[in-house]
């Protein structure tokens, strides 16, 4: 059956992004908080996560090409990206901005630009990665199916 | 006499002188024209023909009845020597499981235990096995005498009820009756065959034609249902049904189904256990007593049983035995109305009668839940839904929980507390979350609405100040330490010194004692990824009630609000 065979790449997929260091511990958190009354509260907390991400990159874009780089706003921004994105999982994207942070608190510049298009890079691997997921996601939902639950031995 | 001749080849004179010479004799002989049926040569030969039938059939029938004969002494012999054997095999097993309940009951180390275990285990499968087919050599062998007694059909269903209750209960299988008896009369049957084949019948339940005695895989059997098909003066026929929501028996095995012996197929035994005896006994006894039995199954469904066991029963004289009731059933279910929630739709039913009985009818005011599926993750969470749907709009009066269970252990029912509890302590709670963060704030609120509270977000320390001007309706507060403009600290030591100023207030104008002395102290509690400068001894110094690291799991979430709603909060009217 059809639905079975998008349930399975759906389970495989997502083990494999946890496998690869991906997503962690907290995603699954965040899966076991929807629920009937909550249907789409992974698909809007992730897309919250876009939103917030894309703004915090764009600020940091621009605040590191000034002359005088203000670290302080800079580390803010990382910190603000650092929560989001462990708050939701994404660990790769967690562990660029942990990075980045400490070369903000040398005030290293090249280090913060090198970090920057890391944490970048990170950021839309993994932007990736869940539209996949939620793609996998609305096709079984679409075909009448339910979205299988992860057993991960955590 | 002398006649006239035609042929004259064929005559022949007779040279019989008779002595007078005086008269000329002369006798002629001749041939019949027609030859004559030679009936006595016909009949004698039929007659002796017959003659030698019947002996040759009188001849076979007694060889035959030699063979049976023959054949009955060998079966007898057989079911002699089982029997004899069998008996002799108990013998010993019953010594054999004697020691080995009193060696378990001695100090053992594990591996004793586990290796004295499994020697019970195998002991009291090979007794089962013995004394099933001691039964089926007793049956067999005409050993079985009816004798006619009355008996109460109610108290005969609880007595075997509670015998299987302890099988039933260690398997997992829910074991009820469905209770719809509507006669109430005495009938003459005989009462050790109708306990034993029940118990044979229970044993039989249909589980692919096997017994169920080594069945673990069917979680719900239920319904031993005896329904009055004729209630006449002449005579009432009783059809007793056994119901399973098992596998089913597949259609090749139906006609094996009451053959001794045969189970569906080779693997039953090792998926389900059990001989394939039970049913068998069953139908000899059945039939024994002159009833008839027949089954319907549904593959995955599961299969139902039904015997007549008699054509009629005849009235006995009617005896009322009421049994006093000890104690009242507890009256306040009176009129209450309750929702049951059980995930097989026959146990629901029984479930639903026996609710009955207690006198509520069927609509929430207490909510009745099958164990298994309360602490089962989904069902468990479904039900919290359940409850917090309720919460979004108006005050409520909480329903009463209990959970229907066949048996229930200490942990399962903690656990089950737990959960309820869970739900209890935070519905109607309204809870504040502060983080500059929008994720984290979706996150945050997202939990805390799965356990049942209603959640408020703010986005900064100033905004908390403002929601949390006095008098708020908050229960209580999750503060993000690090924030631009006002942190974490900063807001709390705001927030802590707006309580003061609050409370001075109020206490200036009354002078009563402590008790009664209403302070404003919202629980408030940080929320921070950064365990080294928001060290516990920070929060508390600026006032914080407590800490959550983030990302936090849920139940850490829980548990550090939960002791502070434990206390008797400020609430709002």
């Amino acid at each position: 059956m059809e639905v079975v065979q998008i349930q399975r790449n759906l389970v495989d997929y997502t083990k494999s992004l946890f496998m690869e260091g991906f997503l962690d511990g907290q995603f699954l958190q965040l899966q076991q908080l929807q629920d009937e009354s909550n249907p789409d509260f992974v698909a809007e907390v992730v897309s919250l996560f876009f939103d917030d991400s894309q703004k915090l990159l764009n600020e940091l874009t621009i605040a590191l090409d000034q002359p005088i780089v203000d670290f302080k706003k800079v580390d803010a921004h990382v910190h603000q990206l650092k929560g989001s994105s462990s708050s939701i999982g994404a660990q790769k994207v967690k562990n660029a901005c942990i990075a980045f942070r400490n070369f903000c608190e040398v005030q290293n510049i090249e280090g913060c630009l090198t970090c920057l298009q890391q944490v970048k890079l990170e950021y839309y691997l993994a932007k990736n990665k869940f539209e996949t997921l939620f793609r996998l996601e609305q096709q079984i939902v679409a075909s009448g199916g339910s979205i299988p639950m992860i057993e991960m031995g955590f | 006499m002398v006649t006239k001749i035609k042929m004259v080849a064929l005559v022949h004179e007779s040279k019989l002188d008779f002595g007078d010479p005086f008269r000329k004799h002369k006798m002629i002989c001749r041939y019949h024209p027609k030859a004559p049926t030679p009936w006595t040569t016909l009949t004698t030969a039929f007659l002796f023909f017959v003659i030698c039938l019947l002996v040759g059939y009188i001849l076979y029938g007694v060889a035959i009845q030699i063979v049976e004969v023959e054949d009955d002494f060998h079966e007898m012999q057989e079911l002699k020597f089982l029997a004899t054997v069998s008996h002799e095999i108990r013998t010993p097993m019953n010594g054999i499981l004697g020691m080995l309940v009193l060696l378990l009951d001695t100090d053992l180390s594990s591996t004793q235990r586990d290796y004295a275990q499994t020697a019970q285990v195998c002991g009291k499968a090979l007794i089962t096995l013995i004394n099933e087919v001691l039964d089926q050599a007793k049956i067999e062998g005409g050993k079985l005498e009816l004798e006619t007694v009355s008996f109460n059909l109610r108290s005969i269903f609880d007595d075997v009820l509670s015998l299987f209750s302890e099988k039933s209960r260690n398997k997992g299988v829910e074991f009820t009756e469905r209770g719809h008896i509507f006669v109430k009369v005495l009938a003459e049957n005989e009462k050790p065959a109708t306990e034993a084949k029940s118990e044979n019948y229970l044993n039989g339940g249909p589980d692919e034609g096997v017994l169920i005695s080594g069945a673990r895989h069917f979680k719900i059997l239920s319904g031993y249902e005896a329904a009055d098909e004729q209630n006449t003066s002449r005579g009432v026929t009783l059809m007793v049904s056994v119901e399973d929501t098992g596998i089913g028996i597949p259609l090749i095995a139906q006609e094996r189904v009451f053959m001794p012996f045969m189970q569906a197929d080779s693997s039953t035994s090792r998926n389900y256990g059990g001989t394939g005896i039970g049913l068998s006994i069953t139908k000899c006894l059945v039939e024994l007593m002159g009833g008839h039995i027949g089954f319907i199954t549904r593959p995955q469904v599961g299969s139902i049983l039904i015997h007549h066991p008699f054509e009629s029963f005849k009235k006995a004289s009617y005896m009322i035995q009421k049994k006093t009731v000890s104690e009242d059933l507890p009256s306040g279910f009176t009129g209450s109305k309750a929702i049951v929630v059980d995930g097989k739709p026959i146990a629901a039913s029984a479930s639903r009668k026996m609710v009955l009985l207690v006198g509520s009818k069927i609509l929430p005011d207490i909510i009745l839940v099958k164990k298994d599926l309360w602490l089962s993750g989904e069902d468990g969470g479904s039900s919290l839904q359940m409850f917090n749907g309720k919460q979004n709009g108006h005050v409520f009066k909480l329903p009463k929980v209990i959970l229907l269970a066949t048996n229930i252990t200490n942990a399962e029912l903690e656990k089950a507390r737990q959960q309820v509890s869970q739900i209890r302590v935070y519905s109607g709670k309204k809870i504040l979350v502060v983080d500059d963060n929008m994720v984290n704030r979706r996150v945050a609120a997202g939990a805390l609405k799965k356990f049942g509270a209603a959640v408020e977000c703010a986005e900064s320390g100033k905004a908390a100040l403002k929601l949390l001007q006095l008098p708020h309706c908050f229960d209580a507060c999750f503060m993000d330490i690090q924030m631009p403009e006002m942190d974490g600290f900063e807001a709390t030591r705001q927030i802590r010194m707006l309580e003061g100023q609050a409370n001075e207030q109020m206490n200036g104008s009354i002078k009563e004692d402590s008790a009664s002395r209403g302070e404003w102290h919202v629980p408030i509690l940080a929320m921070t990824a950064d365990v080294i400068h928001a060290t516990s001894h920070e929060c508390l110094k600026c006032g914080m009630d407590g800490y959550v690291s983030k990302p936090f799991k849920e139940e850490n979430l829980y548990q550090a609000v939960a002791k502070f709603f434990k206390s008797n909060p400020i609430s709002c009217s």
